[in-house]
């Protein structure tokens, strides 16, 4: 399991305007400054939508939220920073 | 009204040297051409669509005729202009229908980005538009052209037009281009089926182009509204089966296989978005026409 | 000036009289705004004035279409700008915005539906191979790699050979100076670079000043050997003059600064031209006055030339000598923009090179934008 912070804070990429549909278990996420479009998991879309409605929370809350535990979010969360939709704060 | 077909060869061929009208839908085209092959091929293709004068905005200016300089002569060779521009390289003489086709089919993808413009056909059946996205060889074209044939409306062959406004399909009803052993199948399904001239040897394979049925002309100016979306797959012998698709797989084909998806930012996010909302989306594989075309009938039920 | 494109012309100098234009002028106004790379432009205009629910809807739909690019394009130098940010966050020294990026990241006139690809990049000299170098480290690669290709555009040009980025595709062009340091009329880079100010967006980024800008412009414009995009730039001047005209001291401004940098010989053009076909409001002082300007015969043997090529934007629109003013002016600009003695070998190199790749002028390449339309980059 990849070591990580509960405490550490995380929220939407400066400036990120995201648009998302919830079909099926999964996501799919316009990035409207990269113009990207994503296909995510559950997880991953659910992450998404609790930091557009609640700005920036720590992991272990990210985690609560979603309803996975803080290992799974915090992998999910690094590879969403991949793809610049997310950072730490 | 008068139509394209009530004209006399010679009155058409006379109206192509100056410039001939030709209303496609939402776009108004000028075609312009010296050559008997391409005046046989409108003439042939377009018999129902209604006569136009010719003046008035032109969405876009197009030719197709033979290349100057010695290949005029020599193996001849025939290029596609719009509006004084060259887009492709030219082609043998005999291409030079298909050539036409092609440019106007370019002319909506590369510029009508008002719209969001889908690399699919399009029919509809009871009021329900039925797109059917298609890969090369999945047997998109057959399906299109067996459906129009057994009495569904043909709104595209090739280009899905999204009108970014209410989201429903714009109808271009052109001639249905078919490929290789398509062509038989099709012959073979509706003798009374009326085909323009084979091109032979194309970048395409052989080629050949369907008359779009009067129905489908008739309701130009009606949009569609969208219910589902279906992937063919072709394959010998395979069972026919209809199953559903993740829709979130469905969207990303669509944005992979649409012309503008990008271009569009935001929208053509949405465009989509609501598109796959609205749709049923399944794939379907089939390898006999008499099997799949009750599935199709059983879906606008 | 040819009765071909009054219509067009007329819609730029004013807006409102598109209101007026019936379905036969748009036939031919449309495609020449779209071959001149001003669709987006009427489109724009349309809208500030108020005409736009007068026009075909037919006609609005491709001005719509234009929007859409221009604004995607727009959006994608933002995006650019910000992965720059960090790219050259280490940089010593100000990187300057020019021309379209400029206009598109301070929201400048010009900008409203202009259509615009590589982005340029201006650094002190002294800095060039350490931009380059983080460049390349955050995924910039560099094109036109032959020997003879590197040397032209370092040594003998004012710019690194373009760079593309490596998966977003992008082009970016780095110079040093607004000319080459061959050329027949040298500029400091020095005083522009000083009077630059930060984007409060970007503040990695810094634009010049709005009279450097119109020296700029005009200065590309009358060095330049590409005309496609000739009335699309001229179009962008007039822009910036009418928003600069509004301050009191703004011509005595301009021409003093042209004096300054010895600018002054293409801002007598980019007067001239502003006013004889997009009816610029410059005053007749401002014209006779202006440094550096040509005798009135000289003047009007560059009439003979400029007039012609920036008709050569649509077949419609051509004189029977646009093509050999277009060929005129490219041996002009190279003429501008080496001596003699680089020149022919360079010429007769290109010649060479021309015919065993079929490649064209390397610095011509990346401004070969055709006429086509923006195909989707996924």
């Amino acid at each position: 399991m990849v070591p990580h912070d509960e405490t550490c804070r995380w929220r939407l990429s400066a400036g990120a305007d995201l648009a998302w549909r919830h079909w099926g278990g999964e996501y799919v996420v316009h990035h409207a400054l990269s113009n990207d479009t994503h296909r995510v998991t559950e997880l991953a879309g659910r992450l998404l939508t609790a930091m557009l409605r609640s700005g920036a929370l720590d992991l272990r809350s990210l985690a609560g939220e979603c309803g996975a535990d803080s290992g799974q979010a915090a992998e999910t969360l690094a590879a969403l920073a991949q793809l610049n939709l997310v950072a730490r704060c | 009204m008068l139509t394209l077909g009530d004209l006399s060869r010679a009155d058409l061929r006379q109206r192509l040297v100056a410039g001939l009208s030709l209303r496609i839908g939402p776009f108004r085209y000028l075609v312009r051409s010296r050559l008997p092959p391409v005046a046989g091929g409108l003439a042939n293709m377009y018999a129902d669509f209604p006569l136009d004068d010719g003046s008035g905005f032109h969405d876009f200016h197009v030719r197709v005729d033979r290349v100057a300089g010695w290949r005029r002569w020599v193996r001849p060779q025939v290029s596609f202009w719009w509006d004084g521009q060259q887009p492709f390289k030219p082609l043998p003489a005999d291409h030079a229908y298909a050539l036409l086709e092609w440019g106007m089919n370019w002319c909506v993808a590369a510029q009508a980005h008002h719209y969001l413009l889908l690399h699919a056909a399009v029919l509809e059946h009871r009021g329900r538009c039925v797109i059917l996205p298609g890969d090369p060889g999945a047997g998109k074209s057959t399906l299109t052209a067996a459906l129009m044939l057994s009495g569904w409306r043909l709104l595209s062959d090739e280009l899905t037009v999204i009108d970014r406004d209410d989201g429903r399909i714009q109808p271009l009803a052109r001639p249905v281009s078919l490929k290789n052993q398509s062509i038989d199948v099709i012959r073979a399904f509706d003798p009374q089926a009326v085909f323009g001239e084979t091109a032979h040897d194309t970048h395409k394979g052989t080629v050949a182009h369907l008359r779009p049925s009067r129905e489908s002309v008739g309701k130009l100016s009606c949009k569609g509204q969208p219910a589902h979306v279906v992937f063919p797959r072709w394959q010998v012998g395979a069972e026919t089966r209809l199953s559903a698709r993740a829709k979130a797989d469905a969207f990303m084909h669509l944005a992979n296989h649409a012309f503008n998806y990008s271009l569009l930012g935001r929208l053509g996010f949405d465009l989509c978005a609501n598109l796959v909302d609205r749709c049923d989306c399944w794939d379907f594989s089939y390898s006999r026409l008499d099997e799949a075309l009750p599935v199709f009938e059983e879906l606008v039920a | 000036m040819t009765p071909g494109w009054t219509q067009l012309l007329r819609a730029l100098r004013e807006p409102r009289s598109m209101a007026d234009f019936d379905n036969s002028t748009w036939d031919l106004v449309v495609r020449q705004a779209a071959a001149a790379g001003l669709l987006g432009r009427l489109g724009a205009l349309a809208t500030q004035h108020g005409v736009q629910p007068e026009l075909p809807a037919a006609v609005w739909r491709h001005m719509q279409a234009m929007l859409t690019i221009a604004g995607q394009q727009q959006r994608a130098v933002r995006w650019e700008l910000a992965q720059l940010t960090q790219t050259l966050a280490d940089l010593e020294g100000p990187v300057l915005l020019l021309k379209g990026a400029a206009y598109a990241a301070a929201g400048l006139p010009p900008a409203a539906g202009r259509l615009f690809s590589d982005i340029d990049l201006l650094v002190p000299r002294a800095q060039l191979d350490a931009a380059e170098a983080a460049l390349m480290l955050g995924g910039w690669v560099g094109s036109h790699h032959s020997a003879y290709d590197q040397r032209y555009y370092r040594q003998w040009m004012h710019e690194l050979p373009p760079m593309m980025h490596i998966r977003r595709r992008t082009v970016l062009d780095v110079h040093h100076s607004l000319l080459p340091p061959t050329a027949r009329i040298r500029t400091p880079a020095e005083p522009i670079i000083a009077a630059a100010q930060a984007l409060e967006e970007f503040p990695r980024f810094c634009v010049p000043d709005a009279l450097d800008q119109v020296l700029h412009s005009a200065t590309h414009l009358f060095h330049e050997g590409e005309w496609e995009h000739g009335l699309r730039d001229l179009v962008d001047l007039d822009a910036l003059l009418r928003a600069g005209a509004v301050d009191i001291g703004y011509w005595e401004r301009l021409l003093a600064r042209a004096e300054q940098l010895n600018l002054g010989r293409p801002l007598f053009y980019g007067l001239r031209y502003c006013r004889r076909l997009l009816a610029t409001p410059v005053p007749d002082e401002a014209a006779a006055h202006c440094p550096g300007r040509p005798s009135a015969s000289a003047a009007r043997l560059m009439d003979s030339l400029f007039l012609p090529a920036f008709a050569t934007a649509h077949h419609s629109c051509r004189l029977k000598s646009s093509g050999a003013a277009a060929f005129a002016l490219y041996v002009r600009s190279h003429w501008l923009r080496m001596p003699l003695r680089l020149l022919l070998p360079h010429l007769a190199h290109k010649a060479w090179s021309g015919a065993i790749e079929g490649k064209g002028d390397a610095a011509a390449d990346r401004d070969s934008r055709q006429r086509l339309p923006v195909a989707d980059r996924r």
